[in-house]
């Protein structure tokens, strides 16, 4: 085990750089975690999203009944009257929405003239079109209820309406009676997941192929297949040092990701998720490793492993969900592993149920994925009984 | 000086690395983000939803008539509908073969599995059916004749009342994400400003001792070096910049000018974090590099070039990080650039990374001031 | 003098590793700094040519103290460090290019220098290539070229000939020879003690941060008691033998070794003609017979009780 040995004091030589990269992969990960879990939070609750009302138009019955109604969905955040400072409320996030009622709004509304109510919202948040509709919601029904039942007072309108917009759509999970259900914390854990892959193979790519670095200098590579320990029985015992500093690395992502996730059950789901990233962390180390003994500068594995993480990261769904991606990208991202981690974490999520026919779904994506990793790894175990042998 | 430049600038251009780092990085991620999101934020191949409907045998099904009808802006319905028994609905959600189902059509309730986008367009759809359902019965209790004056039609009729205002610059999330990559880019001089330092420094690297020696002063190779890796960085950015503005087509506002002034200060502002690292402490090049990269990586995370919820989650419960991480800086003053009418916010953005430039600058200056060592 | 080092000491925390130091370096001299490895030769390099602080002491060259800042100094210094100090991004003729552009303003000049010192170091054949695809000796050259192209006067070479290969490393030697007949003085370090003795025309041999000796190669050797060293190859030695050898005049110590008989004795006339006298009267069969001058290394190991090389 003298080479598995060897792995670890090399380690302990570049363990400051590994430091720096585990917390700032360790700091990613918790900022991604918070991220998720406010984005949860908000689902299919009532929101109270941060808006500011310019009103132009003067106080009057319409424009109360109207502010009291929104006020069920928004929070009034008073922002003084000045141009500069509304955008910069906006651009900060202080405010995620500006409405302007111009001044003759409600008389011109009244009068069943065209009018238009004007906004500017921070980008493409879902919170902003919430607001629209709620605010279109309110209009349009006044607007009826004008045409259809003109004698009514504005307090009688406001009345109808709120009555009207109260009412909501009750949402209930399918749960069908059966157990293992933890829905609420599959939310959290599919981002989780998919995101921890873009950090394995940072993490990793950097990590391992640094070690690995050290043993593929020519001369020591010599001095290795001179030495009577089989070219065989050195990559063994390589990849199982690398099995044990990967491996240590997915358990504290495992820790993080339960300390972070708000619903703590550790079922079946959970299981399968652990299941999927050990198998991917295998993929990552198998990449690691071919890079490791083929790349043969520092600056060129560490553009390399920046490069290849985010480049899947960002084709194959760890940061914008696969729903969201074009099917160009898909099918191109369908080719790496990293398409199919995603996949699978996808499909746990989906399970309603852990039955066996559920749980087979992701038999398909596992299998591509250790089919990537077998691949890889007798590529470079051949690459590796070439290179003993070469010049250079 | 001249002579000193353009060596150092061939031995810069020259290196592999330096040329993917600066050249062909950015331009690669840049494509990657262009897929990613191109079309992520519109619903051009909207897919309809599959659903299962379980009636409750009522005639005259006014709720599945709408289901059916509901339709996109270019004529995609929204829904395929399965007529089905609860238990056999259930079933299929189970298999995955619907998103959702809906039990009843006086006061539906919404089945589903998991929390989406689609299941949130079901939801809006089915409130704002049973909304309109509410309006008709109340108008018809005080106006019956409503239906013969086009109640319906009024409310098939629903109208938009608010407005984007109109200054020709929607925003743009997927502007953040290109944004923040030129400020990714920017600071990637930061790798050049640390090779520079180790270079100089006798006791950082063997060729730092060997042009100590010299009689060339100090400083004078040293700012020599830093023009050159700043122009190497400038060819960089002006590459990626190029292929952002004209083959990827992204919006940077009006005028260019403040652009390529953010870019340019972005990059002196990478070049002086680079230098401040390598002249701090005595720690191995490695180490230094790691802290460096950590650093550019970490402040171009919290700008929202992953995800961009991050750079609203700063906002809010760390504002004053977006006044001290350059890449924040930089991304927020291209941003200003398109979205804002006045300079204000631009100004305030360049004034801090200015600032910042200047700060880490003097800093490493102190560091490298120092021209023979204790120790080697 | 156109190098003179007075009391430096140089610590490191505890570590002493110039101990209150003199040196002095003639015009025109091949001046050998010798001492085995650890004994200060680099530390005393590095603070000659003010890249160390050190604690105590005052450094002067051509005559001027010298400082960080003493550019009128430094522009006629060539240094040749022990680490090869090279850019990967340039090939063999621009890096000697750009060191020497370094020191010299006018281009032209400074090209037909290049020129001249790639031709110097033997490297025409490798002018266009970059220092990976170099060997160690080969790139050795290389550090050397970009030390001397300026034509300096004084040339400081810190162990140039580590881990070189022997052509190389004689190649290297005969330049050296070559560049101080050119009128450079030059101040050489080593723990080859050969190399030291083939080259320097002045030495000083340091140990522990200290000079412990200097002079010329034969005002050291005859500072030492052994004048000449004779050794015989024989199976018929024993005590006796080896007493009545002591008894030898000059002789001054004789062991007996693996069946070698060792015999140091003092400078004389025809000490081997007595010795194979004797062993003729006393039908001693013998096989080879050496006889050796004595080395620095002698020298060292007679001063300090130790081999220059462990």
């Amino acid at each position: 085990m003298q080479v598995f040995k060897l792995y670890f004091k090399i380690f302990k030589q570049n363990l400051f750089s590994i430091l720096v990269y585990t917390g700032l992969f360790v700091g990613i990960l918790v900022m991604i975690s918070l991220n998720i879990r406010r984005e949860e939070e908000k689902k299919f609750t009532s929101k109270e999203i941060p808006i500011l009302v310019v009103n132009e138009d003067g106080n009057n019955n319409l424009i109360e009944g109207f502010l009291n109604y929104l006020d069920a969905y928004v929070t009034y955040v008073p922002i003084e009257n000045d141009e500069e400072k509304r955008k910069d409320a906006l651009f900060y996030n202080e405010v995620y929405y500006i409405l302007t009622i111009p001044a003759g709004f409600s008389e011109a509304f009244l009068s069943g003239n065209e009018v238009e109510l004007r906004k500017e919202c921070i980008p493409n948040a879902a919170e902003t079109v919430f607001v629209d509709t709620a605010i279109n919601d309110y209009f349009n029904m006044a607007k009826v209820y004008r045409k259809h039942m003109p004698n009514l007072s504005i307090e009688e309108l406001n009345f109808y309406i709120e009555n009207n917009l109260d009412v909501e759509t009750s949402v209930a999970f399918n749960d069908n009676g059966s157990k293992n259900v933890h829905k609420g914390s599959d939310n959290y854990y599919m981002t989780y997941f998919n995101t921890l892959g873009y950090i394995l193979l940072a993490c990793f790519v950097t990590g391992v192929s640094h070690v690995l670095l050290a043993f593929n200098q020519l001369d020591i590579r010599r001095r290795n297949s001179a030495a009577p320990i089989s070219n065989r029985s050195i990559n063994i015992q390589l990849i199982l040092a690398n099995l044990v500093f990967v491996l240590s690395y997915v358990v504290v992502f495992f820790v993080i990701g339960y300390l972070f996730n708000p619903n703590k059950v550790i079922g079946m789901g959970t299981y399968l998720y652990w299941l999927n990233t050990i198998v991917f962390a295998l993929v990552t180390l198998s990449i690691s490793y071919i890079i490791g003994i083929t790349v043969t500068s520092k600056n060129a594995i560490h553009a390399i492993a920046t490069a290849l993480s985010l480049g899947l990261a960002f084709i194959s769904g760890m940061f914008v969900p696969q729903e969201f991606l074009g099917k160009a990208v898909l099918r191109l991202a369908s080719f790496t592993p990293a398409y199919w981690f995603v996949k699978a974490n996808d499909t746990i999520a989906l399970m309603s149920n852990y039955s066996w026919e559920n749980i087979r779904q992701i038999y398909l994506p596992l299998g591509i994925q250790l089919g990537f990793a077998a691949a890889i790894i007798s590529m470079s175990l051949v690459i590796s009984k070439r290179k003993s042998q070469q010049a250079s | 000086m001249f002579q000193l430049y353009k060596a150092r600038l061939k031995c810069l251009v020259r290196s592999k690395e330096n040329i993917f780092w600066s050249y062909l990085f950015p331009i690669l991620l840049a494509t990657c983000f262009y897929f990613t999101f191109g079309n992520l934020w519109t619903f051009e191949d909207y897919e309809s939803i599959s659903i299962a409907y379980v009636s409750e045998g009522g005639q005259d099904d006014a709720l599945k008539m709408a289901m059916e009808e509901a339709h996109t802006d270019n004529g995609t319905p929204l829904f395929v509908v399965n007529y089905t028994s609860e238990k056999e609905a259930s079933k299929l959600l189970e298999d995955n073969e619907i998103e959702a189902y809906i039990l009843g059509d006086s006061d539906p309730k919404l089945y589903i599995k998991n929390n989406g986008l689609n299941e949130t367009i079901i939801k809006s759809f089915l409130d704002s059916y049973r909304r309109t359902s509410i309006t008709v019965q109340t108008i018809l209790n005080n106006n019956p004749k409503a239906l013969e004056e086009g109640l319906l039609d009024d409310l098939m009729e629903a109208e938009t009342f608010v407005y984007e205002v109109d200054n020709g610059k929607r925003p743009d999330v997927m502007l953040i994400y290109f944004y923040s990559l030129l400020a990714y880019t920017c600071l990637f001089a930061s790798g050049w400003g640390l090779d520079e330092v180790i270079n100089i420094q006798a006791n950082q690297s063997h060729r730092g001792a060997r042009v100590s020696v010299s009689p060339v002063h100090k400083m004078k190779l040293f700012l020599s070096n830093m023009l050159a890796a700043i122009t190497a960085q400038a060819g960089g950015i002006t590459l990626l910049f190029i292929y952002l503005y004209n083959i990827l087509k992204i919006d940077f506002g009006d005028s260019l000018f403040p652009v390529i002034v953010t870019c340019m200060v972005g990059s002196f502002t990478g070049l002086a974090l680079g230098a401040m690292v390598g002249a701090l402490g005595k720690g191995k090049v490695e180490s230094k590099e790691a802290i460096v990269t950590a650093i550019v990586l970490g402040s171009s995370f919290l700008t929202g070039m992953m995800i961009v919820n991050i750079k609203y989650i700063i906002c809010k419960f760390a504002p004053f990080l977006n006044y001290i991480n350059p890449a924040a800086l930089i991304t927020d003053a291209l941003y200003s650039l398109y979205y804002y009418d006045s300079l204000h916010l631009f100004y305030i953005n360049i004034g801090i990374l200015s600032g910042l430039t200047v700060v880490f600058g003097f800093i490493a200056f102190l560091g490298i001031r120092r021209k023979t060592y204790a120790s080697i | 003098m156109i190098v003179k080092v007075k009391g430096l000491v140089k610590r490191y925390d505890k570590l002493v590793a110039l101990d209150y130091l003199d040196l002095e370096v003639a015009e025109g001299e091949i001046f050998g700094l010798l001492g085995p490895n650890g004994s200060g030769k680099t530390t005393a390099i590095n603070c000659i040519l003010s890249l160390l602080k050190y604690d105590k002491g005052s450094i002067e060259i051509f005559g001027k103290p010298m400082s960080a800042d003493a550019y009128d100094i430094k522009k006629d210094i060539g240094v040749i460090m022990q680490n090869v100090a090279v850019f990967e991004a340039l090939t063999v003729y621009e890096n000697v290019h750009y060191f020497c552009s370094l020191y010299i303003k006018d281009k032209a000049k400074v090209k037909e220098l290049t020129e001249e010192a790639i031709r110097f170091v033997s490297l025409e054949e490798y002018r266009n290539f970059y220092p990976k695809k170099l060997s160690g000796g080969l790139l050795r050259r290389l550090n050397i070229a970009c030390g001397i192209a300026h034509k300096p006067k004084l040339i400081i070479l810190d162990e140039p000939t580590v881990a070189v290969d022997p052509q190389s490393r004689n190649k290297i030697l005969e330049g050296i020879k070559r560049l101080n007949q050119e009128g450079a003085t030059i101040i050489y370090t080593s723990h080859y003690m050969e190399e030291v003795e083939q080259i320097c025309t002045n030495i000083a041999i340091i140990d522990k941060g200290r000079v412990i000796a200097k002079g010329t190669k034969d005002e050291l050797k005859s500072m030492i008691s052994i004048g000449e060293k004779i050794t015989i190859e024989t199976y018929q030695g024993n005590e006796n033998m080896v007493n009545e050898l002591k008894a030898f005049p000059n002789v001054f110590s004789v062991e007996l070794r693996d069946n070698r008989l060792e015999i140091k004795s003092n400078r004389g006339k025809n000490n081997l003609v007595h010795i194979l006298d004797y062993l003729n009267k006393n039908q001693i069969s013998f096989g080879r017979i050496v006889t050796e001058l004595p080395t620095l290394n002698d020298v060292f190991l007679e001063i300090t009780g130790k081999e220059l090389r462990d």
